[in-house]
């Protein structure tokens, strides 16, 4: 089992943290460069959000990231410091209405992206779980 | 750089040159696009093959290019397209409102 948890501000500035973290961690685990893909992806829109919708961009408040593999699992916890909101009320941007909007991906991404996702009750806390195939350091990306 | 924009015979291609096409790049490749289009080009190529990855924010600029270029009444192409970034277009359905072609002579073929 290997877990990290890292807080940072909320600043747009702070995500190479969270990327230069991830490319980190799979190099120590060892994964396809399409899993590292997904994973990168998913991560980054998951804080992005939380800095930019969840804590509005006030550095004051943190997001709270927790990285943990186990096994095949790889998951990413982020929690944010805002009221949450209802993943459920997300607009689907692959409606014909939406589809060419600039903006609106980033949690329709993540869904699928991830193998599973939960939120927490008040909207504010996100897991994502994603099934990986452990290829050993030599192989990687 | 992270762009290389060149002129062509009936359009304008915008090579990007980062592996990532994301939060640190997309705003200047917005940028890039909207100065493009303001010198009056209507047809845009994007070439992305040397990116490897891509996230909404990257998704947004080609999709600024496309709205570009169709409110101009030209022609957007996408092309070059590695294998997680066409995954993210699939996933979005990008694929049904886009002209997406696997090399830039196929995206010059298309606008001619």
């Amino acid at each position: 089992m290997m877990e990290t948890k890292i807080a940072i501000e909320s600043d747009i500035n702070n995500l190479s943290l969270i990327e230069s973290k991830v490319d980190e961690l799979i190099v120590q685990i060892g994964i396809t460069k399409e899993e590292y893909g997904r994973i990168l992806v998913a991560t980054m829109e998951a804080v992005n959000n939380a800095i930019v919708h969840g804590n509005g961009g006030d550095r004051n408040k943190r997001v709270n990231i927790c990285f943990a593999q186990q096994d095949d699992n790889f998951m990413v916890q982020v929690r944010d410091q805002g009221v949450g909101f209802n993943p459920d009320c997300v607009p689907d941007p692959t409606s014909p209405e939406n589809i060419e909007k600039l903006r609106g991906r980033g949690v329709f991404l993540m869904k699928n992206l991830a193998d599973e996702i939960d939120y927490n009750k008040n909207g504010n806390e996100v897991l994502m779980k994603f099934k990986i195939e452990k290829i050993g350091a030599k192989n990687l990306l | 750089m992270d762009f290389n924009i060149e002129s062509k015979k009936n359009s304008t291609l915008i090579q990007v040159q980062t592996e990532k096409l994301d939060t640190h790049v997309a705003p200047a490749l917005k940028s890039e696009l909207v100065l493009v289009s303001g010198k009056g080009e209507k047809n845009i190529i994007l070439d992305l093959s040397e990116c490897e990855y891509c996230d909404s924010s990257g998704l947004s600029a080609i999709l600024v290019a496309n709205r570009l270029c169709k409110n101009a009444g030209g022609t957007f192409v996408l092309c070059g397209l590695n294998d997680a970034v066409e995954r993210l277009i699939t996933i979005s359905q990008l694929d049904t409102v886009l002209n997406i072609t696997e090399s830039v002579p196929d995206a010059e073929k298309m606008i001619s």
